[in-house]
């Protein structure tokens, strides 16, 4: 890291510690804690072992001994040896030891102590004398009791304040240590600290004061203060929480997009009712009416409606004859009875072929190019495969020369679009349609079946007029979005788990 | 579909030449199905429904035979008469009235064959049969009865006879009550005074069908010479199972023998193996399927579909084969050229015909809602139509099915709020708060009707929430929200609103009821709110 970075990344404390260092290259965090203004000194310690951290400062610490009066009496009484050098000279420079005591006024005890430091300090002899002892001042006793000694002078300066070991004379400390009761010793951990190069370095560049924020505020927005202040930096890789708004649905992003497409190719959106006739959803489209798809099994028939109105009659005997007989058509038609009241029945719509239909019979000169996306039903029981209703999208091409080859090319554009263009295209069989193909497309490792497309039979669009062919399909969706959001269960789709609605990609 | 599982070795060895598996496995969609799956030598390939010809592994190998190539035009299937009579008397016409018969000798009962026949008649019975009521196929070891046979009606409880796998004698009534396979297709015979059965002239039963078989003619292994009956209530359909379960058997060898019918209507020969001729134009099936085919390639397409074919200038003569009833038009005749030119080699064309692009609207409109919506941040959610009855609000009128799978899909919905309720209780271990919304259809007087509906739960989800909401959305749509209070159970009293527009109700909005909460298995405040789109975005 470099110095910039390193200065970027100091916080305000730091930045106030180094400044506080002023023209001197360490001190100790007392000073620094004045220096600088600190609040506390937990401050300047905080900071400096942050800035030691980083190689500013470094810390050192030493051990330093203190020094005060072991008893406040030391401030106002004489040592005893000097109560006892001054009764000494009272006495003329010589006295009785006995009388000692008495003539200094000192305990027992101090007497002892008096009589040692007195010979220590060469102030006074001890000699024999008829069978006693006395007490004989010296030379140097006489010069000492005008003068004091150095311990003295040191016990007269503890007595104005502690003192540190550097302030006090070894060997005269060692004195007053020696006695009991006169001075005490403390021990105390002084830090220095120091700047390093690096230290040195950042201060010569210039430390920028500011406030530090964390939050941008509209107060430092509106008052401009926010030019003064600098911002702490954030961790970026620190833990966000996810965000969840609104979610579009897939099915139904899919649905716009294929929407889109068959606008885009030149194709017309129409739509209808989920209840649909009969007739249009079979009879209309060439499904005898005993073909299984027919059957209660598998098409959801009403009881409320039970049945609705048929369109014109004309167009209901149309149909009639073309299942009986193939009309005018050169169909041979399914020769059988076709029964009205089998059209009559309400149902809802097994494929949304039943609106292009309808369109048909009101729209029956080329060009026509329509499509709808819309839901329909089939009578399955919902599993993770097979669902009541789902998704088809279907559409038709009119016009004079539709064949094969164009459905073929329609289906590949549409899927293209899509974005798919692993697409198969085999035979298939619908009542309706002839010929009939299946598209298949490769999607995640297999063929996936995604509808049917035909030519539809001139059965299917004579009784309404149309001369040209019908090029028809039906596609599923489910499966695709399935593929696309990775999701096993089919009902997903429609019984969403909010999570699994949160994943889903946006669809363009 | 059916789905019919072909062994490799044994089809190869019906087809008589060897092709590799893998070339099989591609082609044989090609000419119209669905491969299923394969396992080992199995393959299951589903057939379409207008190919019953092609639900046995012997159809499919006549097919394959043309499709790859290998023999062209008709398959050759010569016949004797086998000079038995087949009698249909009168009294069956209210009945089942046609049933037609046919002989093949010289079978051997190789396990494949037994196992093809089975099969076969299963899918026949479940497809074009419609499940027997339409077509039945009885299949007897001729050598144990003596004809002429006769099929007749017959009072319900007159004849008794020891049915296939039965354990006593049986009159035809005990039989739909405790045979299994007459009281699987017990239903067929309902409310018939009289049954179908087949004797022999000694009196001896054959078949009751579309039920079962008598024990007289049980196939086994030493079995050679096979009676087939054919009954049914379409000619046409009898007929062409007849042909495709006899030509099948002839693929394994056995020699066709007819039966001389005699009908009410008439006398014929069956099975009937003339093939039905048609005339398809060239030019309209390239034209149909967008190619430039000569007669010659279009003659070769046919015939390796196993048609024959004479030319007359743009008109070809075809010849369809009798076991093939999916020929009702010429455009069927296109398919089946498409289909051996091959639907791979067709060049993708384009639309020639310029025309514009449109989208309806209103679908626009409702994109720009859900637009506004998710900017709400609510999400959306696409439910299912289909709504248990107990749903409905009551006295309004709904769309009802008449035989619904489950109780919770037994009609169509009339309001998407109810729909976003199970949402929450789908979602209801999930972390709060939930928003939905959904545009959808619901069907009103059997139209649909496009609604918008939201819900939103949360500890504090109150009545502010969703009256801010829906009034933020009209304000967006430019209009301006009136409200008038609302008694509805689905809301708390006093905490409802109806949005007015032009006098009309268009919408509601309000606090969920405890009651419908708790219905939801649900335990915190829902809000919900619902609006018709047609009327709100009405001008």
């Amino acid at each position: 890291m470099d110095v910039d970075d390193l200065m970027d990344e100091l916080s305000l404390l730091e930045k106030r510690v180094l400044l506080a260092f002023g023209d001197v290259s360490s001190a100790a965090p007392e000073e620094l804690l004045k220096r600088g203004r600190f609040a506390e000194l937990v401050e300047v310690m905080n900071a400096s072992s942050w800035l030691q951290s980083k190689g500013l400062v470094t810390i050192t610490e030493k051990v330093i001994s203190y020094y005060s009066l072991a008893k406040k009496q030391w401030a106002t009484k004489s040592l005893p040896e000097r109560r006892a050098l001054k009764a000494l000279r009272k006495a003329r420079g010589r006295t009785d030891l006995g009388t000692l005591q008495e003539r200094a006024r000192l305990s027992p005890k101090e007497v002892r102590i008096a009589i040692g430091w007195m010979k220590r300090k060469a102030w006074a002899t001890i000699e024999k004398e008829d069978g006693g002892t006395v007490l004989i001042i010296t030379e140097h006793g006489k010069r000492a009791v005008t003068e004091k000694g150095r311990d003295e002078e040191l016990i007269q300066r503890l007595s104005e304040g502690e003192l540190s070991e550097s302030d006090v004379d070894a060997a005269t400390i060692g004195m007053l240590l020696r006695r009991q009761d006169v001075v005490r010793e403390r021990e105390r951990v002084l830090r220095e600290i120091s700047l390093t190069d690096l230290g040195k370095e950042c201060i010569q560049k210039g430390i920028k004061m500011g406030e530090e924020v964390a939050q941008l505020t509209p107060e430092l927005l509106q008052t401009g203060k926010w030019k003064e202040v600098s911002f702490r930096k954030y961790d970026i890789d620190a833990f966000a929480p996810p965000v969840s708004g609104g979610r579009k649905h897939p099915l139904v992003e899919h649905i716009r997009k294929v929407k889109r497409i068959f606008a885009e190719m030149g194709f017309e959106e129409i739509e209808g009712d989920f209840v649909e006739l009969s007739f249009w959803d079979f009879d209309a489209l060439f499904q005898p009416q005993d073909h299984p798809a027919r059957d209660m099994q598998d098409t959801f028939y009403l009881s409320e409606p039970r049945t609705l109105p048929l369109p014109p009659e004309e167009l209901v005997q149309r149909i009639k004859e073309m299942h009986e007989s193939g009309g005018d058509t050169a169909s041979e038609g399914w020769k059988y009875d076709w029964d009205v009241d089998e059209a009559r029945k309400a149902i809802l719509r097994t494929h949304t072929t039943v609106n292009t239909l309808r369109y048909l019979s009101e729209h029956p000169d080329p060009p026509i190019k329509v499509f709808s996306v819309g839901r329909v039903f089939r009578r399955e029981a919902m599993d993770s495969k097979h669902l009541p209703e789902f998704i088809q999208v279907e559409g038709i091409v009119m016009e004079e020369g539709a064949n094969l080859a164009m459905l073929i090319g329609v289906l590949k554009e549409f899927y293209r679009k899509m974005g798919y263009d692993k697409i198969n295209i085999r035979p298939g069989y619908f009542p309706y349609t002839e010929p009939s193909l299946e598209v298949e497309m490769y999607l995640n490792g297999e063929w996936v079946e995604l509808g049917g497309a035909g030519i539809l039979r001139p059965e299917v669009t004579r009784p309404f007029g149309v001369k040209h062919p019908v090029l028809a399909w039906g596609l599923g969706l489910e499966r695709l979005v399935m593929a696309l959001t990775s999701t096993a269960d089919m009902r997903t789709i429609y019984v969403s788990d909010i999570e699994w609605l949160k994943k889903a990609k946006p669809i363009f | 579909m059916p789905v019919i599982t072909l062994d490799y070795g044994d089809l190869i060895s019906l087809i008589g030449q060897d092709v590799p598996m893998d070339e099989l496995l591609e082609r044989i969609p090609m000419l119209g199905a669905s491969l299923e799956g394969v396992e080992g030598n199995e393959m299951s390939v589903e057939f379409f429904p207008n190919r019953p010809d092609l639900y046995s592994v012997e159809g499919v190998a006549r097919a394959l035979r043309g499709f790859l190539s290998f023999e062209k035009g008709l398959a050759q299937y010569p016949t004797e008469d086998s000079g038995i009579d087949f009698i249909v008397d009168k009294s069956v016409m209210d009945v089942r009235p046609y049933a037609v018969g046919g002989v093949v000798k010289g079978v051997e009962m190789t396990d494949e064959l037994v196992k093809s026949l089975m099969d076969m008649q299963e899918k026949l019975h479940l497809t074009l049969g419609r499940k027997r009521r339409k077509v039945s196929v009885g299949v007897h070891d001729m050598d144990n009865v003596a004809p002429p046979f006769t099929y007749m009606g017959v009072p319900p409880e007159e004849r008794t006879f020891f049915p296939l796998q039965g354990t006593r004698e049986m009159n035809m009534a005990e039989i739909l009550r405790e045979h299994p396979k007459g009281v699987d297709y017990a239903y067929i015979l309902e409310g018939k005074d009289r049954f179908p059965l087949i004797v022999d002239k000694n009196d001896e039963v054959l078949s009751f069908p579309p039920i079962i078989n008598g024990i007289a003619t049980t196939v086994t292994e030493e079995t050679t010479n096979l009676f087939l009956d054919v009954t049914g209530l379409d000619y046409e359909a009898v007929h062409t199972t007849l042909v495709i379960v006899a030509t099948a058997l002839a693929e394994r060898g056995g020699k066709l023998q007819t039966v001389n019918l005699h009908t009410p209507e008439g006398d014929r020969t069956t099975p009937d193996l003339t093939p039905k001729t048609r005339v398809l134009n060239r030019v309209y099936a390239n034209k149909l399927i967008g190619v430039d085919l000569s007669p010659e390639e279009t003659v070769d397409c046919l015939e390796r579909m196993r048609f024959a074919c004479n030319v007359t200038g743009e008109d070809i003569e075809v010849q369809i084969p009798a076991y093939r009833n999916d020929i009702l038009h010429p455009a069927d005749l296109v398919e089946d050229v498409a289909i051996a030119y091959g639907y791979e080699r067709i060049e993708p064309q384009t639309p020639r015909a310029t025309t514009t692009g449109r989208l309806i609207e209103f679908n626009e409109a409702c994109n720009s809602l859900r637009n506004l919506m998710i900017g709400y941040g609510y999400t959306e959610a696409s439910t299912l139509s289909l709504v248990g009855a107990d749903t409905q609000e009551e006295g309004v009128e709904y769309v009802k099915l008449m035989h619904p799978i489950t109780t919770e899909q037994s009609s169509l919905r009339t309001s998407l709020l109810p729909s976003l309720m199970a949402l929450l209780r789908v979602n209801r271990h999930h972390e709060l708060p939930q928003r939905f919304f959904e545009a959808g259809d619901v069907v009103i007087e059997a139209k649909n009707v496009r609604k918008l509906a939201g819900v939103s739960i949360h500890a504090k989800a109150g009545f502010t929430e969703v009256k801010s909401l829906v009034q933020s959305l009209l304000r967006d749509l430019g209009e301006e929200m009136k409200i008038e209070s609302r008694k509805d159970g689905l809301f708390i009293r006093g905490r409802a609103a109806s949005v007015v527009k032009g006098g009309e109700e268009i919408g509601k909005f309000g606090e969920i009821a405890p009651d419908v909460i708790a219905k939801y298995e649900l335990s915190y405040p829902v809000v919900g709110f619902e609006l018709d789109l047609p009327s709100l975005l009405a001008d």
